[in-house]
């Protein structure tokens, strides 16, 4: 009898090993693949034209409203990419200068950068490579897509680190990257994937490890977030208070208060010092002042035909005669005045819920997590969830607070992308912990793929939606009906154009607009259908 | 030496302290919390007075001098006494003035009136301490708790000023936790300490009155669930003889004075004929309709808690109210926490109140502070959530700080906008300047209508004995009948028959001798001719009252 019983037990254990190893293999197998998928359909979505154009053409319509630089934030930091790369300076020649209007600044009589220089300096081997194949913009952008893989390896990373089945932190990876606007964002010239990946990879860093070395990559990476934009300031200050308690932190045991120092990690800040020099250096040589930021110059909204700024209607004629010598000492913007807390009411309301860039509208999938957070959160803690709420908090709140919450003419909130990679994680959570598991993807993959489709569509086509208090004004100028919602994405669509390099490039002529979309949409469903199937049935075995 | 460097490397390598938290638990400790707790409120209060009071903002509000005038008629004026204190206004703000009014300085500083707001913050603040702490809400909970209330920069700003909000929320949630405390320890003294405070609110605010019906629910539902008819009966009858008592007063006082129990509701200075007014320049536009009144209401709460902690508060009050560990009677009595909300979405649905939200109604403010009547409330379900929400808590705690910060960074007051730029405020300086610059050298009684020209007998710095106005009795009387015997100057809005003087003087034969000196955006100065001059009473002992 008992060896009738060790023989059974025997055979048992060779199937859980082999059903382990077959169901981690096929696990593996299906992240690939989606890796795979991610990096066909981001590159097949990425928006550019052929060539390596100088300043002239840069300022032409094809570049600039019909082509890949149809916004101010992509054309001011591609002009600096571009100025470092083949003039070696931070002050834009006058051409440059125009091509990035109006977000460019003007500072002692010389044009610069109204942005932070991190995004711009990381670009320049895409640009060089791209450059070298003879498509420099496009080689410039794939490295922004670039960090949008890298993020969504990420969130398959820490999702599964915190204990979600592989195949939910896949379809939570993928929720975020093709199933908000982080897709469309991974396709153009926006700091957000970089600013992304460097909160991503510090958690990861301090959910896995905890050697000086690690702590010090830290505090390197979490100090070069600034230099990315300077709102990850404050999205750093979480992630650097729990890198804090690694070497000093009190924790209450019984009656005592045990307060844990460990003194030579200290030594571990030395890191932060190389980008916050570069930081002052560069602000000293484009700015004269290591201590003045880029957005705190005056604003050269219009050049003129002689290369001169107009200055801005806000200033007083003083002022605008000092502007204009481009000798004011300083510009007329606090950090302070950009947040306010006035603000935060119709700032929530437009960041998740208004049509013309509401969460609820372009990524309702993850607007539902939101909700589905509360479950993980009360039912199944990790102290993690503290750095994420902070985050996300911050996050969303900081730009409610933010005078422009609509990010100017954009698709969605793209300054939320922080927060739909967090919540990403929440979902992969969600979707393992939720008892009712049917019922759960009952209710998620419709909605995914609805989201998918919606963020798919603008990835293609445009990143102009204005917001939806211009478009009265908007209507009067043009004189005909202005869509601020993703249905003026549907209709760029129907009028068979994208902006996707790959698809003007090599497959005008065979596919229309309408059928790449299908490509890239089923290419995206495909492994979702595939993951979703996957993890219901990994989910319902259990050996 | 490589052992002495591993030793070495060793002790500093980590660094082990342990403190003895026990001491927390002894009495004294907990005595000196409160009692640094009570510190910090009153530097707080104190600074921020000094603050608003250094730069002119503590007197913005046009009623704030309304307020400081009321209770100065009361000891000085051509006719003082406690019929001064009016029909319109609540009695309680202006007889705890009465005290300290007297002073000059304190009347014209707004410190007579802005002391009753900071005895009143500071008593707030402990009452929220207190609350969170009958809640066995722990030390963090009750300090963010406190924090909440008192880094609400509107709460600073209206606290130091002589508006009458402040009394309203201490007496309010003094009310409130009493009411909680009957609850919690069935001891029947709770409920009269309960009724006094809420008697005190009623003379303090109207809302108070809606906290009175509140309470009375609260009573009968908590004493009904557990089956006594009889000592419901009792206990309503206990509580309404007290709580009700200022009521009584209050329509008793109107009647004896001004001949109509209702004159405060209805009469022709009362907040209906203001709203009548404003209806019928189709301006209020929450009368029935209930979504609108909510949208208002909320928004103002928005405005002056902060949008977040709003959230935050409301999440707090759900954990609270499905908190089954807390007492049934506990919880429904924490309700009265909400009735100032109940209160102003009905006023504003029912027509009795009005809001302009700047974007919701033009581009202006006006009676947004009524957003405030929640911050205490507010401050105690965060305060509570923070103590259940033990897990995230700092995730919580951060981001209160986080918003508070950029509050203080914005400088974002909205009753200092209310105050300054809505239609709370009238720019009275040139008109009050140029009586104070005319009339304080020269003898002459002014005549000027107190309802409707209060800040500008207030700015002028002119003693209210030089005054006639409506609560003057037979001057007033006499002198709309024959203005060019008792008023050297004539104050009024010229063909506005909403202005009391403008009313009484346009049809008496006196008035043609006068000129029209100068016309200000908010009324005109008309000036005795100088042949006139030498018949006006200008003493006012000559004249005997009734």
């Amino acid at each position: 009898m008992t060896k009738w019983n060790l023989k059974n037990t025997e055979i048992k254990i060779s199937k859980a090993v082999l059903y382990n190893k077959v169901s981690s293999m096929a696990s593996k197998t299906n992240f690939y693949l989606a890796i795979f998928v991610a990096i066909f359909v981001l590159v097949a979505a990425v928006r550019g034209l052929p060539g390596n154009p100088d300043t002239a053409a840069l300022n032409s319509q094809e570049w600039k409203d019909k082509g890949p630089f149809e916004l101010s934030p992509e054309r001011g930091r591609y002009a600096l990419t571009y100025n470092i790369a083949e003039n070696g300076s931070l002050f834009f020649p006058v051409d440059l200068a125009r091509f990035a209007t109006p977000d460019v600044g003007y500072s002692n009589g010389k044009y610069v950068s109204l942005f932070m220089p991190g995004p711009s300096i990381l670009m320049i081997p895409g640009y060089l490579l791209g450059k070298y194949f003879g498509a420099a913009q496009v080689g410039t952008t794939l490295v922004i897509s670039f960090f949008a893989l890298l993020n969504f390896g990420f969130i398959y990373l820490i999702a599964k680190k915190l204990g979600a089945n592989s195949y939910a932190s896949l379809l939570a990876s993928i929720a975020f990257l093709f199933g908000s606007p982080a897709f469309t964002y991974a396709v153009t010239l926006y700091q957000h994937h970089i600013s992304t990946f460097f909160i991503l990879v510090p958690i990861y860093i301090l959910l896995t490890r905890n050697k000086f070395i690690d702590l010090a990559c830290v505090w390197f990476i979490l100090a070069f977030s600034v230099v990315v934009d300077i709102p990850n300031f404050f999205t750093a200050i979480p992630i650097g208070l729990y890198a804090l308690t690694r070497f000093a932190f009190a924790n209450k045991e019984g009656e005592k208060l045990h307060i844990k120092i460990k003194p030579l990690f200290f030594f571990t800040f030395v890191t932060a010092i190389l980008p916050v020099a570069f930081l002052y250096w560069f602000n000293y040589t484009a700015h004269g002042d290591p201590m003045r930021l880029p957005g705190s110059n005056q604003q050269a909204s219009v050049i003129d035909i002689n290369g001169k700024p107009s200055s801005p209607d806000s200033l007083t004629e003083l002022e605008k005669a000092t502007f204009l010598t481009g000798q004011e000492e300083r510009g007329n913007s606090d950090i302070s005045d950009w947040f306010e807390t006035r603000n935060l009411l119709s700032g929530l309301q437009i960041h998740l819920t208004s049509p013309d860039r509401g969460m609820l509208f372009f990524t309702p999938i993850l607007f539902l997590t939101i909700f589905g957070m509360f479950f993980v959160v009360i039912k199944y803690f990790d102290n993690i969830y503290n750095i994420f709420l902070a985050i996300m908090g911050i996050n969303i709140l900081l730009y409610s607070m933010w005078g422009d919450p609509w990010g100017g003419w954009a698709f969605g909130s793209r300054y939320l992308i922080p927060t739909y990679a967090i919540l990403s994680i929440f979902l992969a959570q969600l979707l393992t912990k939720f008892p009712k598991k049917l019922l759960l993807l009952i209710v998620v993959l419709p909605i995914l793929l609805y989201s998918i489709r919606v963020n798919t569509i603008g990835a293609i086509t445009t990143s102009k939606l204005p917001p939806k208090p211009e478009v009265l004004l908007l209507e009067q100028l043009t004189k005909k009906e202005e869509k601020y919602t993703y249905d003026k994405n549907v209709d760029i669509l129907n009028t068979n154009t994208t902006k996707s390099f790959v698809h003007n490039t090599y497959f005008k002529n065979t596919l229309n607009a309408w059928e790449y979309y299908g490509v890239l949409y089923v290419a995206i469903t495909s492994i979702v259908a595939v993951t979703t199937v996957s993890f219901y049935f990994s989910s319902k075995k259990t050996i | 030496m490589t052992n002495i460097l591993n030793t070495a490397y060793k002790n500093i390598k980590e660094f082990n302290f342990y403190i003895d938290l026990e001491f927390l638990k002894t009495g004294w400790v907990k005595k000196s919390l409160l009692f640094i707790g009570f510190l910090v409120l009153v530097a707080v209060s104190v600074l921020s007075f000094r603050f608003y009071y250094l730069n002119g903002l503590g007197l913005a509000y046009n009623d704030a001098r309304s307020h400081l005038d009321i209770g100065r008629r009361v000891v000085e004026g051509l006719k003082p006494g406690l019929a001064q204190l009016g029909s319109v206004w609540l009695p309680l703000p202006h007889l705890l003035m009465v005290p300290t009014i007297w002073n000059d300085f304190m009347w014209h500083s707004g410190l007579a009136g802005a002391l009753v707001s900071m005895i009143s913050f500071v008593v707030t603040g402990i009452i929220v301490y207190m609350f969170l702490n009958q809640l066995e809400v722990g030390l963090t909970g009750k300090i963010v708790g406190v924090f909440v209330f008192i880094a609400n920069i509107n709460i600073l700003y209206l606290q130091s000023t002589a508006m009458t909000e402040l009394l309203l929320l201490a007496t309010m949630t003094i009310a409130s936790y009493e009411l909680m405390m009957w609850q919690r320890h069935e001891n029947t003294l709770h409920l009269i300490r309960s009724a006094f405070w809420i008697m005190l609110a009623t003379l303090s605010r109207y809302d108070g009155w809606f906290l009175l019906l509140g309470a009375g629910l609260i009573i009968i539902f908590t004493t009904l669930r557990k089956g006594s008819v009889q000592k419901t009966e009792g206990l309503l009858v206990l509580f309404s003889t007290l709580a009700g008592f200022g009521v009584v007063l209050w329509l008793l006082w109107n009647f004896l004075i001004f001949k109509d129990p209702l004159f405060f509701a209805l009469g022709p200075y009362s907040a209906k004929a203001q709203q009548d007014q404003l209806e019928l320049a189709g301006v209020l536009q929450t009368k029935h309709n209930i979504l609108l009144s909510l949208k208002f209401y909320f928004y103002a709460l928005a405005y002056n808690s902060n949008a977040f902690l709003v959230f935050l508060g409301i999440l707090g009050a759900i954990t609270m109210w499905l908190n089954k560990n807390l007492s049934k009677g506990v919880r429904i009595a924490s309700t009265a926490l909400v009735i100032p909300f109940v209160f102003n979405v009905v006023a504003l649905y029912m027509g009795h109140s009005v809001l302009f939200i700047q974007g919701l109604s033009g581009n202006t403010w006006f009676n947004i502070r009524y957003g405030i009547m929640l911050a205490p409330s507010i401050a105690i379900f965060i305060g509570y959530l923070v103590e259940k929400a033990k897990n995230v808590r700092p995730a919580i705690i951060g981001l209160i700080v986080f918003v508070t910060i950029f509050t203080f960074t914005s400088a974002d007051a909205v009753t200092i906008d209310d105050a300054r730029v809505g239609s709370s405020q009238k720019n009275v300086s040139e008109v009050s300047g140029w009586l104070k610059e005319n009339a304080s050298n020269n003898d002459g009684f002014i005549l000027i209508s107190a309802a409707s020209h209060d800040a500008i007998i207030f700015s002028s710095g002119l003693p209210m004995k030089r005054f006639i106005h409506e609560g003057t009795g037979l001057y007033w009387e006499s002198a709309l009948a024959i203005p060019d015997r008792w008023a050297h100057w004539i104050v009024m809005r010229t063909y506005d028959d909403n202005d009391s003087t403008y009313k009484g003087v346009k049809n008496s034969p006196g008035f043609e001798r006068y000129n029209l000196v100068n016309s200000f955006p908010f009324a005109d100065i008309y000036e005795i001719k100088p042949e006139y001059v030498g018949q006006l009473n200008t003493n006012h002992h000559e004249f005997k009252q009734k």
